[in-house]
C-alpha cells in the first residue's frame, strides 16, 4: 500500500522540521522520514546541541578565572570524566527531542522511522530496522537528510584513539592532549573548547588561518585567544599522517617536519552529505563532484518537484541558515513569500570567543561599492566589557563608501552570537550608520559597542568629507570612549 | 536481592545444591569479597614479557587488554590509592597511557604475583571458553560501537568484562564446597555461576571504581530490550554477547536469531548493519585465536 501526502520531507534535522512545519501550518498533510530513533537529527544528537552544552561549562570556567582576577585558580584535572561537564545534557537533548516532537505532533505530521530511498521521482520506500517495508508519494519532496564527517582516505579514524566531529564527545575522560587536524568552524569550537577546558590543543591546518570565510581581523583575534587558553594553531601545513602507536599516543607528521604525539586526535576535515542510501537516480538526481546536491537560489534541484535543503546543498552548513533553508524552500514550491532576504541570515561560530556576523564582509563591500568605511569598537571601550572581563572582544561595521549605509556586522567576543542580532534588525530594517548614534542602549551592555563602532564610522566619513572637500572646515572628530562613557 | 533471597534463588535454581554453598556464596557477593583469579598461561605469560626490559610495549600492552582477568586486575590497581590520579581511571587505554610502560610491567608482576591463579579441576575448558568468547564479545562491543559512534574504549571494556563473573564464582564454588565439604557435581557449579554471575561481575566492576555504565551493562547484558538508566550498552554487549557466540560456533546462536535480536531495535541498527557485523566474525576468531 502507498500512503500519500502532499509533502514528504527526508531527514528530521534542523532544516527539515523547518520545512514540514512551514508545510503543516499551510495546510498540507505532511510526512517526516528519519533513519535515528528520535527526530532532531545530527544537530541535536550530535553536533550541536551536545557541544554547546560541553562549551557552556567550558565558558563558565574560562569566565570564572578571568572575573576573579586571578584570585581563585581552578585546576585543570586530567583524567576528569566529560559526562561529568555535561551532566545537564541527557535533560537538554531530551528537552530538544520533545520539544521538537511535540512541534510535529502539533502540527499533524506524521513522522516514520526508517531509511528513505527513491523508487520514482514521486515515490519513496522506507525500510526499517525490523526489515518492514513501506512507500509513500508526495507531490512535493525536500531532502534534508544531512551530512556526516568525511573519513580520510589515509588515515584511519578508530573512533578510538583517532576521533571524528560525531565521536569526540563519545570520550569518556579528557585527554591530556588532542591534535586537531582541520580548522574550520567545527575544529575551532572543538579546538578551543578543550583548551579551555585545560586540554593541550594543537589546531592544525593547511590554510594560514582558521574558519577561512569569516573577517580575518575575527580570525586573528581568536588565534591569539586560542593561545591565551593555552593551544597553539599552525597554519600552512599539511598533515602527511595519523596514527595509533599501538601504546599510549596519536602521532601525527606535519608537512613542515614536526611530529605531534598527542592522546587523541580529531580529524575534522570536512563533512560529506548523507545521500549513499536515497537512490537518487530514482528520482532522476545526480550529484555534484563535491558529493553535494545543486540547487538553484530557492533550494529547488533540477527535478522541479524534489527541494534539497541544509548540509546536503554545502556551506554554510549551519543550523540557522539550514533551518532557513527548510522554510524558504517549502515557501517557494507551495507559492508563498519567503519573508525576510536570504542574505540576512546571520552565522555564529561557537569558538570560544564567539565569533558572529550578519551582512557582508569588508571585501565584499569593497568589491561591490569600491571601498568600504568600516568602525570598530574593542570591547575594553565599553564598560560592560570590562566588567565582564571580554576585553578581547571587537564588535565591526562594515559601511558603504559614503559612511552612511549599514552594510555588515562582524563580531567577536563572548555573547556575540546574541550581539549580531541587533545589526542583523538594523540591516533588515535598512537602518542606517547614525541610528545607533541617536539610540540609547541600556548601561552597561555590550550593545553599546554598536554606538561606539558608529561613532567610528562617523569620524572617518567626516575625515574623508574633510580630505576631499576643497576648503576644508577642521572640526574636532568626537572620541568613541568619551561618548561612550 | 538480599544475601538470604539471592541464596534461596540459587538454591532453587540448582536443587540439590546444599543450602550452606548457597549462603555462604551469596554473602561473599553481598559483602564483595570475591576475588579475580587469573588464568596460569596468562600469568606466565605475561611474567615472561614484563620481566623482559626489551619487550615491545605494544605485545605488553596488547596481552592485558586482550585478558580479562588481566585488565581486570590492571585496572583495580591503577584505582588503589597507591597509583590512582585525581580522578578515576575509567578505561584500560587510559591506564596505561597514564601510567606509562615502566608501572603498568611493575603492575602486571604485581597482578601475577600477588593474584591467585585460577585453580579448578576440571574447568580448565570452560574457563578458557569463557575468556575467549569474553574477547570476542569485547571485539564485537567495539565494533558495534564505531558504528554507532559511542565510546568504544568503554564498549571493549564492558564486552571483555560482561562474563567475568562466571571465573569468579567457579573458583569461590569450588573454595567453598571444599571448605564446607559440600561435594558438588559440575553441572549443579555451572548452573549456580550462570545464575548469579552477572550480579558478581557487575559487584567487582563496581568495586574497581568503573564507569556506573559498565557495571549495568555487565548486570543487565541478558535483558533484552526496554530501559536502563545508564543507556543502551547493555544492549550493545548484549548483542555482542550473541555476535560473539556465533562467530565462535558453539552452536548457542543461529543467523536467524541474531537478525531478528530484539536488541537491533534498542541501538537502531538496520539489516545491513547487522550484515556486516556477521562479517566481521572471521576478524574477530583470528583475533581470539591470536590470544591463545
Amino acid at each position: 500500500m502507498i500512503h500519500e501526502y502532499d509533502v514528504v520531507v527526508l531527514g528530521a534535522g534542523p532544516s527539515g522540521q523547518k520545512a514540514a512545519i512551514q508545510a503543516a501550518k499551510a495546510g498540507r498533510s505532511v510526512l517526516v522520514i528519519d533513519r535515528d530513533l528520535q527526530v532532531g537529527g545530527a544537530c541535536v544528537h550530535r553536533g550541536t546541541i551536545p557541544s554547546k552544552t560541553l562549551r557552556e561549562t567550558a565558558v563558565a570556567l574560562v569566565g570564572f578565572k578571568r572575573r576573579s582576577g586571578g584570585v581563585f585558580e581552578i585546576p585543570a584535572s586530567e583524567d576528569l570524566q566529560v559526562a561529568s561537564l555535561m551532566t545537564r545534557l541527557e535533560q537538554v537533548v531530551s528537552g530538544n527531542e520533545e520539544y521538537i516532537g511535540r512541534q510535529l505532533a502539533r502540527n499533524g505530521v506524521t513522522v516514520w522511522h526508517g531509511k528513505a530511498s527513491f523508487v520514482g521521482p514521486n515515490e519513496i520506500d522506507v525500510h526499517t530496522v525490523r526489515g518492514e517495508r513501506w512507500q509513500a508519494r508526495a507531490s512535493l519532496i525536500v531532502i534534508a537528510t544531512g551530512s556526516r564527517p568525511r573519513s580520510p582516505a589515509d588515515i584511519v579514524v578508530d573512533h578510538e584513539h583517532i576521533l571524528d566531529s560525531d565521536s569526540i564527545l563519545s570520550m569518556t575522560y579528557l585527554p591530556r592532549s588532542l591534535a586537531v587536524l582541520g580548522a574550520g568552524v567545527i575544529a575551532s569550537e572543538y579546538a578551543s573548547m578543550f583548551a579551555a577546558l585545560g586540554v593541550k590543543v594543537v589546531m592544525v591546518d593547511r590554510g594560514e588561518r582558521p574558519v577561512g570565510f569569516v573577517d580575518p581581523e575575527l580570525t586573528t583575534r581568536f588565534v591569539k585567544s586560542f593561545g591565551q587558553l593555552g593551544g597553539r594553531f599552525v597554519g600552512g601545513v599539511k598533515v602527511l599522517g595519523s596514527q595509533w602507536d599501538g601504546v599510549a599516543s596519536v602521532v601525527t607528521l606535519l608537512s613542515n617536519g614536526e611530529v605531534l604525539l598527542t592522546d587523541k586526535a580529531l580529524f575534522a576535515l570536512g563533512r560529506i552529505a548523507n545521500v549513499d542510501d536515497l537512490n537518487l537516480a530514482g528520482a532522476g538526481l545526480s550529484l555534484t563532484q563535491s558529493g553535494l546536491l545543486e540547487v538553484d537560489e530557492h533550494c529547488r534541484t533540477a527535478v522541479p518537484h524534489v527541494y534539497a535543503v541544509g548540509d546536503v546543498i554545502g556551506p554554510p552548513s549551519l543550523a540557522s541558515s539550514s533551518a532557513e533553508q527548510g522554510r524558504r524552500a517549502v515557501c517557494h514550491a507551495l507559492g508563498l513569500s519567503v519573508g525576510m532576504p536570504a542574505e540576512f541570515t546571520p552565522l555564529g561560530v561557537y569558538t570560544i570567543p564567539e565569533m558572529a556576523a550578519v551582512g557582508l564582509t569588508e571585501a565584499q563591500v569593497v568589491a561591490k561599492y569600491g571601498s568600504a568605511i568600516v568602525g570598530r569598537a574593542r570591547f575594553d571601550e565599553v564598560a560592560r566589557g570590562r566588567i565582564s572581563a571580554v576585553e578581547d572582544g571587537l564588535l565591526k561595521l562594515v559601511a558603504d563608501p559614503e559612511g552612511q549605509r549599514l552594510l555588515g556586522v562582524h563580531v567577536i567576543g563572548e555573547g556575540a552570537s546574541e550581539l549580531v542580532h541587533i545589526g542583523q534588525m538594523a540591516l533588515m530594517g535598512g537602518l542606517g550608520i547614525d541610528t545607533f548614534i541617536e539610540t540609547i542602549f541600556n548601561f552597561p551592555t555590550l550593545a553599546e559597542a554598536y554606538r561606539v563602532a558608529a561613532f567610528d564610522v562617523v569620524k572617518q566619513r567626516e575625515l574623508r568629507a574633510l580630505t576631499s572637500s576643497p576648503a576644508p572646515k577642521i572640526r574636532p572628530a568626537p572620541s568613541p570612549a568619551a561618548v561612550s562613557s | 536481592m538480599q544475601d538470604s533471597a539471592l541464596a534461596d534463588h540459587m538454591h532453587r535454581v540448582t536443587e540439590e545444591l546444599p543450602r550452606k554453598v548457597a549462603e555462604a556464596l551469596a554473602r561473599q557477593i553481598e559483602d564483595d569479597t570475591l576475588d579475580l583469579p587469573v588464568l596460569a598461561g596468562t600469568a606466565a605469560r605475561v611474567m615472561q614479557m614484563a620481566l623482559d626490559e626489551d619487550v615491545d610495549p605494544v605485545h605488553l600492552a596488547d596481552a592485558i587488554r586482550n585478558d580479562g582477568a588481566m585488565a581486570g586486575n590492571l585496572l583495580r590497581i591503577a584505582n588503589s590509592p597507591l597509583y590512582r590520579a585525581r580522578s578515576a581511571i575509567v578505561s584500560l587505554q587510559q591506564a596505561i597511557s597514564r601510567l606509562g610502560m615502566h608501572q603498568v610491567r611493575e603492575i602486571a608482576l604485581a597482578i601475577v604475583c600477588e593474584s591467585r591463579v585460577f585453580r579448578v579441576k576440571g574447568f580448565e575448558k570452560e574457563l578458557t571458553e569463557v575468556f575467549r568468547h569474553c574477547l570476542a564479545t569485547a571485539h564485537f562491543s567495539q565494533e558495534i560501537a564505531r558504528v554507532k559512534r559511542w565510546n568504544v574504549e568503554e564498549a571493549f571494556l564492558a564486552g571483555l568484562m560482561h562474563d567475568i563473573g562466571r571465573p569468579v564464582l567457579l573458583q569461590a564454588v569450588s573454595d567453598l564446597s571444599r571448605e564446607l565439604d559440600c561435594r558438588l557435581t559440575k553441572q549443579q557449579s555451572l548452573d549456580l555461576v550462570t545464575t548469579a554471575h552477572e550480579r558478581a561481575g557487575a559487584s567487582l566492576v563496581t568495586r574497581w571504581e568503573l564507569p556506573q555504565r559498565v557495571s549495568d551493562a555487565v548486570y543487565h547484558h541478558h535483558h533484552q530490550m526496554g530501559q536502563v538508566q545508564s543507556g543502551p550498552l547493555y544492549a550493545v554487549v548484549g548483542l555482542a554477547d550473541e555476535l560473539a557466540h556465533f562467530a565462535l560456533r558453539d552452536g548457542t546462536v543461529d543467523e536467524p536469531a541474531l537478525r531478528e535480536s530484539p536488541r537491533l531495535g534498542v541501538i537502531n541498527l538496520y539489516p545491513e548493519e547487522i550484515t556486516a557485523l556477521i562479517a566481521c566474525g572471521e576478524k574477530v576468531r583470528l583475533a581470539v585465536e591470536a590470544v591463545g
